[in-house]
């Protein structure tokens, strides 16, 4: 990072070509708008930059504070969706399937991405955070501000909500 | 036998994590594998691991090359003291190659620092990177 702060270009490029996916992938789940998501990325990133000279080590690890921003930014753009549509998340298919997936592969996905979408904003970035990011409990508290008692008591309550709501589906499709 | 509270706990923590111990908290992980070879574990991982199995489902493509050209573009310039340095050592390098060469009338210098600066790497290739604060 101290590199990065004294314009070295290289520790730049690199810094973005270890974290850019993660942040992107972050920033699309939450949002489901992979325009969004982008802009999320750049304006974390331009953060990164204007802190770069001033990042100490033995603060939080970067990877954590890289999430952290990322999930303040996209609570500001839900938020700001809400205010402006009702809805906080857009009511149509997610934009960024997999290219190579058939259309029943596509709807299923759809339907967990929804499933996830309608849970509490926390318990759905904590789900996001753990399963997808790959972060663990105590990283995933970290960026969430929160405790590990606090993130694991969301995280239990989510997979609780999903797994009824995915029961239902079943049986729903069975009848 | 596993502990009936112990057991209790495990099977909260796959509730809580999934059915995959590597994303458990790391203190418990080597207790839990043991667990996890009993009847009541290996049930409770499965019951777990049919729910990630299903977040699964859920991909999603990302395309980071565009975007991280324009982030690229805004990451801090070199500073003048940065760009002299490498002057600097770039001149230390061409005058010490010069001199290796026998017979040649005099150092080749090198030109402006500008030709040092290079925009793909240094001119000593890709520096490492290391990670502060991870």
């Amino acid at each position: 990072m101290a590199r990065v702060g004294r314009g070295d270009r290289a520790a730049a490029r690199l810094l973005i070509t270890a974290k850019l996916p993660r942040v992107l992938a972050l920033a699309t789940r939450l949002l489901r708008d992979r325009g969004a998501a982008e802009e999320v990325a750049q304006e974390t990133f331009l953060r990164a930059w204007r802190g770069a000279g001033d990042w100490r080590t033995g603060r939080a690890r970067y990877d954590t504070w890289l999430h952290t921003v990322v999930l303040n930014l996209c609570r500001d753009r839900l938020r700001r969706r809400r205010e402006l549509t009702g809805e906080p998340v857009p009511d149509r298919a997610d934009p960024t399937p997999d290219a190579e997936q058939t259309l029943l592969t596509a709807e299923r996905a759809r339907r967990v991405a929804d499933a996830i979408a309608a849970l509490p904003e926390r318990q759905r970035e904590a789900i996001v955070l753990v399963h997808y990011q790959d972060l663990s409990g105590a990283e995933a508290a970290a960026a969430l501000e929160v405790s590990v008692e606090a993130l694991e008591s969301l995280l239990a309550r989510a997979r609780r909500t999903l797994r009824a709501r995915f029961a239902a589906e079943q049986e729903a499709e069975r009848d | 036998m596993t502990d009936p509270r112990v057991a209790e706990r495990y099977r909260a923590l796959a509730e809580v994590y999934g059915g995959t111990i590597a994303r458990w908290p790391a203190a418990e992980r080597a207790a839990a594998a043991r667990w996890a070879t009993t009847p009541d574990g290996a049930r409770a991982l499965a019951q777990a691991e049919k729910l990630d199995r299903h977040l699964d489902l859920w991909s999603i493509a990302i395309a980071p090359e565009a975007v991280a050209s324009r982030i690229a573009a805004r990451a801090p310039a070199p500073s003048v003291l940065m760009r002299a340095r490498w002057w600097w050592s770039g001149l230390g390098i061409a005058a010490a190659l010069a001199g290796a060469v026998a017979g040649t009338a005099g150092a080749a210098f090198v030109g402006a620092p500008r030709d040092l600066v290079v925009e793909g790497g240094t001119a000593f290739g890709e520096l490492g990177l290391a990670e502060e604060g991870s």
